[in-house]
C-alpha cells in the first residue's frame, strides 16, 4: 500500500489524537444532530473552525481534493437535483425542468451540511484508532439492556478498520482496469458496473483472510478495552463542541 | 516414548469444489525439530500448514497437536501452534506495529502490564522497537515480515509454522529472518517451514519432507532426501551441484 488515505488512522501530531474517544464520539453525534436545523451563519462559523482542524490534518489541499473529489461530485449532483426539482424563481430553462434560485439555495444548504458532517466523521476516523472507537462504543452501550456491547463494539471496530481496505481495493482495481483500457469505454454506468463486481469480490476475499488472521491468533470478542482516561485536551474538545452546538441550535 | 508435538494420521483434505488438496499424509514431528516442507507451487504446502492450527479441518484422518486432536480444542491448538502466513499483508490486523504485536496476547486475556512487558520484549527481539507507533502499511516488505513473526512470537507458542517466509525478501531481509529462526531453534522451539527455495534453509534443517500433488513423496534427513527433489519440481541447492554437499547459506 504505497499511498495511504487520509481516512486511515495513524498517530499524528495533532492534539485531537490524544482526546478521549468517548468525547470525540459524543461531539460528533452532538454536532451532527445540532446542525440539522442550523442557519447559514452558524454553519459558516462551524465550517471555519472545522477547516482549521482540517488544515492541521491534511498535508495539502491537493491531497484533500484528490481523496474527496468523488464525494464532492456527488454533492454537486444533490445541489443540481434540488435546483431542478424545487419550484421558484426560474434562472434557466432546461427542457421540461427549470433551474430555480430557491432550489439551488436549498440544495447548497443540504450539501454544505452533509460536507461538514462528513468532514467531522473523517476527522474522527483519522485521529482515533479502531481499538479506541471500539472501547468508546462499548462504554456507551454498557447500560443498554439486551445488547452485548462487546460483540457490537467488535463489529464496529472491524467496520472502521475495513473502510480503508475497501477504498484501497477500489483504487487498485481501478488502476488495474485503467491499465487494461477499461476506462476507454465512455459509458459511466458500464464502467461502474465493471468496477463493482471485482471490488466486491476482493473485499470479501480480504474479509476472509482477515478472519483467518484473527482466528489464528485466538481472537475472542472478550478482548481488553482500551484504557480510557481524560486530560486537558478533552476539556478543550468538549467545551469547543458545546459552544459550537449552542451556536448551531440558537441560529 | 515422548508424544510428538505435531502428528497427522492419514490426513486428507478435499476442497469445496471436490478437488483433493491433500491425500494420505502421515507425519510425526517431535518437539524442538526444525523441519522443512518443500514442494512446487500447488503441491499442498499451505493447505497442510493450515491443518496444524485448525484453520482447515480434515476431510479424512486426524491431526493431533501434543496428543490432542486439533478439532476437539481449536483454541488449545492455536495457543501451541502459531503460523506466519505466506502473504504478510493479510496477516496484519493491528493499526500500529505495537497494536499488531499486542493483538495475540490481548486475546489470551493476559493482564495489561504483562502484555506491555511482553510486547516491549518482542519488539526489542525483532528489532522493531523504533517503529512501534508506525502504521504497518508503511513498513517495507522485510519489516512487515519481521512484524508478522513478532506478532506470532508474542503468543509464546511451542511451534512456529512459517509459509514461504523468504518470499519477496532481499538478501539482508532473508538473513535477518533466518537468523531469527535459528535463534528460536536454539531455544528449543519447534519450527516447520514451507518453501520451494531450499537453498536458504535446508542446511539448517534436521528433516526435509517433500510434497507433490498433495502427497508426501520423500521424508528424511536433508542430505539423504535432497538428491531426489529435482524430479518433483524443486530446484536443488547450488552447493549440492558444485561441491556435492549442503552448505549453510549464512556465511
Ligand atoms: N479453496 C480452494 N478450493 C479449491 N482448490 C484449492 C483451494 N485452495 C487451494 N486449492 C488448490 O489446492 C492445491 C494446493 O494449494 P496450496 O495453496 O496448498 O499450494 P502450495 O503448495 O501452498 O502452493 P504455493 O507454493 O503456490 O503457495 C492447488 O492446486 C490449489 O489450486
Ligand atoms: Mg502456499
Amino acid at each position: 500500500m504505497a499511498e495511504l488515505s487520509i481516512f486511515t488512522y495513524r498517530p499524528r501530531p495533532v492534539w485531537i489524537v490524544d482526546c478521549d474517544p468517548r468525547i470525540k464520539l459524543a461531539a460528533l453525534a452532538g454536532l451532527s444532530i445540532c446542525s440539522l436545523g442550523a442557519g447559514w451563519t452558524a454553519l459558516a462559523l462551524v465550517t471555519v473552525v472545522t477547516s482549521i482542524l482540517w488544515l492541521r490534518l491534511v498535508p495539502s489541499l491537493r491531497v484533500l481534493w484528490n481523496q474527496t473529489k468523488y464525494f464532492i461530485f456527488l454533492l454537486a449532483l444533490v445541489v443540481l437535483a434540488r435546483g431542478l426539482l424545487t419550484p421558484g424563481q426560474v434562472l434557466l430553462e432546461l427542457g421540461p425542468l427549470d433551474l430555480t434560485a430557491e432550489g439551488l439555495a436549498g440544495g447548497g444548504y443540504i450539501a454544505w451540511r452533509l460536507l461538514v458532517i462528513v468532514w467531522w466523521s473523517i476527522i474522527l476516523t483519522a485521529t482515533t484508532a479502531a481499538a479506541q472507537i471500539r472501547s468508546a462504543v462499548a462504554w456507551f452501550l454498557r447500560p443498554v439492556p439486551l445488547v452485548n456491547e462487546k460483540v457490537v463494539a467488535t463489529m464496529i471496530g472491524l467496520l472502521v478498520r475495513f473502510i480503508p481496505v475497501i477504498l484501497q481495493q477500489v483504487r487498485e482495481t481501478m488502476a488495474a482496469q485503467q491499465a487494461r483500457a477499461v476506462a476507454a469505454s465512455s459509458n459511466p454506468f458500464r464502467r461502474a458496473f465493471k468496477l463493482i463486481l471485482p471490488v466486491v469480490r476482493r473485499v470479501f476475499l480480504s474479509a476472509d483472510r482477515l478472519v483467518w488472521a484473527m482466528e489464528a491468533r485466538c481472537f475472542t470478542p472478550d478482548r481488553p478495552f482500551y484504557h480510557l482516561d481524560r486530560g486537558p485536551a478533552d476539556w478543550l474538545l468538549a467545551s469547543g463542541a458545546v459552544v459550537l452546538c449552542a451556536a448551531l441550535l440558537l441560529s | 516414548m515422548k508424544l510428538p508435538i505435531l502428528e497427522t494420521i492419514n490426513l486428507g483434505h478435499r476442497f469445496a469444489n471436490g478437488r483433493w488438496g491433500l491425500k494420505h499424509i502421515d507425519l510425526r514431528i517431535d518437539e524442538g525439530q526444525f523441519v522443512v516442507i518443500a514442494g512446487a507451487n500447488g503441491s499442498g504446502k499451505t493447505t497442510l500448514l493450515r491443518h496444524f492450527n485448525g484453520l482447515l479441518l480434515p476431510t479424512s484422518g486426524r491431526v493431533l497437536v501434543d496428543g490432542i486432536e486439533v478439532s476437539k480444542d481449536l483454541l488449545r491448538a492455536r495457543k501451541i501452534v502459531q503460523m506466519v502466513f505466506q502473504d504478510t499483508e493479510s496477516q496484519i490486523v493491528g493499526e500500529t506495529v505495537r497494536d499488531e504485536v499486542a493483538f495475540g496476547p490481548e486475546n489470551l486475556g493476559l493482564p495489561r502490564d504483562k502484555i506491555k512487558a511482553l510486547v516491549d520484549k518482542t519488539l526489542e527481539q525483532t528489532g522493531l522497537k523504533s517503529l512501534s507507533d508506525t502504521s504497518p502499511h508503511l513498513l517495507s516488505g522485510g519489516e512487515k515480515r519481521r512484524l508478522t513473526i513478532a506478532g506470532v512470537l508474542a503468543m509464546k507458542p511451542r511451534v512456529v509454522v512459517l509459509d514461504e517466509p523468504f518470499s519477496n525478501l532481499d538478501y539482508p531481509g532473508v538473513k535477518m529472518v533466518l537468523e531469527q529462526l535459528l535463534c528460536l531453534h536454539r531455544r528449543k522451539m519447534t519450527i516447520v517451514l514451507c518453501t520451494h527455495e531450499l537453498e536458504k534453509v535446508v542446511a539448517y534443517a534436521q528433516r526435509l519432507v517433500v510434497l507433490s500433488k498433495g502427497e508426501i513423496v520423500a521424508d528424511g534427513q536433508p542430505d539423504k532426501v535432497i538428491g531426489s527433489v529435482e524430479r518433483y519440481g524443486i530446484h536443488p541447492p547450488c552447493s549440492l551441484k558444485c561441491k556435492g554437499c549442503l552448505e549453510p547459506w549464512l556465511s
